[in-house]
């Protein structure tokens, strides 16, 4: 049996493991794992914090009955991570969809007014190297909250979450290609952001 | 009382319903800056809310009050006594103008094995709600045998994407062949949780189990579809599974088959 904390379970297999003898209880060690991440992903598509309030709850609550609905076999070998922001990723649509608000993404290449389309490939500066010099995480969260829309939630998956790229096309429905690329872009444009807010700092230091 | 389905009450607390939580030991839940307290109060999964030592009286009290967390909880612990709690108070639940009040009562009418009035269940079916009508499934599928498979199958055909999910996996549960066809149909639904659902529900029917929609399913644009079709093809027709993948026959690992369900 696990001990208390989120820490107990040493990935996402111990908890599935967990969760596929008893739902009930080990539903909440999900929740606290997930819910903070989830949250996130959801502002970034939704945009709006209480709308995002009331689709997070809602993803929970589905996440809760599709794994009462599962057989034990297939929660253990569910791939967690990827399964939780596909539906959540659909609800936010959904949601989206109902309530009439524009979905704050797209993966739309032929956004050719993108400001990001015109962010040379060949920058001086790797964005890896940005990253490193950002030493709490939250900066790096919130300077993903100020990219532009269509590139917030590629630069989540992969940044943030670590999804490979065959792994965000899978969410999206994208080829790989395109996702490769506005990851490339939606970095090139975060390792800008972070570099001025670098550059900011030092001047008022 | 004015109150939203959202989770968010917006009582005005009256000096009644404030005696019945002190009596009672429910504590409503305020609005959270993380949503899992809220979220577990939804499932009834909040076991914070109840004192150990309170009485069947006090629980049916509670079920009158102001806040729909404090009913849900009560239903929730009423549920959890078994048998040992009388049907009636679980039942008028199911007409409670909260539609998490009505699902707790839905789950625990579905955990009465014994008692439980199948008929309340199926009309929980039609309930406005989806989350009443997605735990009216499970509950219907966790009977096993003695469900009925028509409404069920009914449900395959709801407007919401949870409930269809739900009554595939309980049919399912039923293992009821005459469903097979249902299922069959629902291959072709749009949404990928319904075509897994109703794959994964196919593996419970063992050898039964169509066997060209599964390898038609090893195909689908959803990789969850895909995975879950070649668990239920190896399970339920391991000739053909290794067939079709000689090279990872036998070293692929999808472990225990339907009967080792839990």
């Amino acid at each position: 049996m696990p001990t208390s904390g989120t820490n107990k379970y040493q990935d996402d297999q111990c908890l599935l493991a967990w969760l596929a003898i008893d739902l009930d209880r080990h539903f909440v060690d999900l929740v606290s794992l997930y819910e903070r991440r989830l949250r996130a992903y959801v502002l970034d598509i939704i945009g709006n914090p209480l709308d995002a309030e009331e689709v997070i709850q809602d993803v929970l609550e589905h996440v809760y009955y599709a794994l009462k609905g599962y057989p034990v076999e297939r929660i253990r070998t569910l791939k967690l991570r990827a399964w939780l922001y596909t539906i959540t990723k659909n609800l936010c649509y959904n949601y989206c969809k109902k309530a009439e608000l524009p979905v704050q993404l797209s993966l739309d290449v032929s956004e050719g007014d993108s400001p990001l389309l015109e962010i040379e490939a060949d920058r001086s500066q790797e964005p890896e190297e940005a990253f490193e010099r950002m030493e709490r995480l939250h900066e790096i969260e919130q300077a993903v909250q100020e990219l532009p829309r269509f590139c917030r939630e590629i630069v989540r998956l992969r940044l943030l979450e670590g999804f490979s790229h065959q792994e965000i096309a899978d969410l999206l429905n994208q080829p790989i290609g395109t996702v490769k690329v506005y990851v490339h872009r939606g970095l090139a444009l975060l390792a800008e952001k972070l570099h001025h807010l670098q550059e900011q700092e030092t001047v008022l230091q | 009382m004015t109150e939203s389905d959202n989770g968010h009450s917006q009582v005005s607390q009256s000096d009644e319903s404030e005696w019945v939580r002190q009596s009672s030991g429910l504590e409503p839940i305020d609005a959270p800056d993380s949503s899992i307290p809220n979220v577990l109060t939804r499932l009834g999964l909040d076991n914070s809310a109840l004192s150990p030592a309170i009485t069947e009286d006090q629980l049916r009290q509670a079920l009158t009050d102001a806040e729909w967390s404090v009913r849900a909880a009560a239903v929730q612990a009423l549920g959890k006594r078994g048998e040992r709690t009388s049907l009636e108070p679980l039942i008028s639940a199911l007409s409670d103008e909260n539609a998490f009040v009505r699902a707790a009562a839905v789950r625990a009418l579905g955990t009465l094995q014994e008692e439980v009035p199948i008929d309340r269940l199926v009309m929980a079916l039609q309930d406005s709600e989806w989350r009443v009508r997605t735990a009216a499934a499970l509950s219907l599928g966790a009977l096993g045998n003695r469900a009925p498979v028509e409404p069920l199958v009914t449900a395959l055909r709801d407007e919401d994407e949870s409930v269809r999910v739900a009554a595939a996996s309980a049919l399912g549960m039923l293992k009821e062949k005459t469903a097979i066809e249902a299922l069959r149909i629902a291959l072709g639904d749009p949404e990928w949780r319904v075509r897994e659902a109703a794959v994964l529900a196919m593996r419970e029917m063992g050898t039964y189990a169509p066997v060209e929609p599964l390898v038609n399913a090893l195909s689908d644009v959803d990789t969850s579809v895909r995975e879950a079709s070649e668990l239920a093809l190896k399970q339920t027709h391991p000739d053909i599974f290794s067939r079709l993948f000689p090279d990872v026959w036998p070293q692929r690992n999808v472990d225990s088959g339907p009967d080792e369900k839990e």
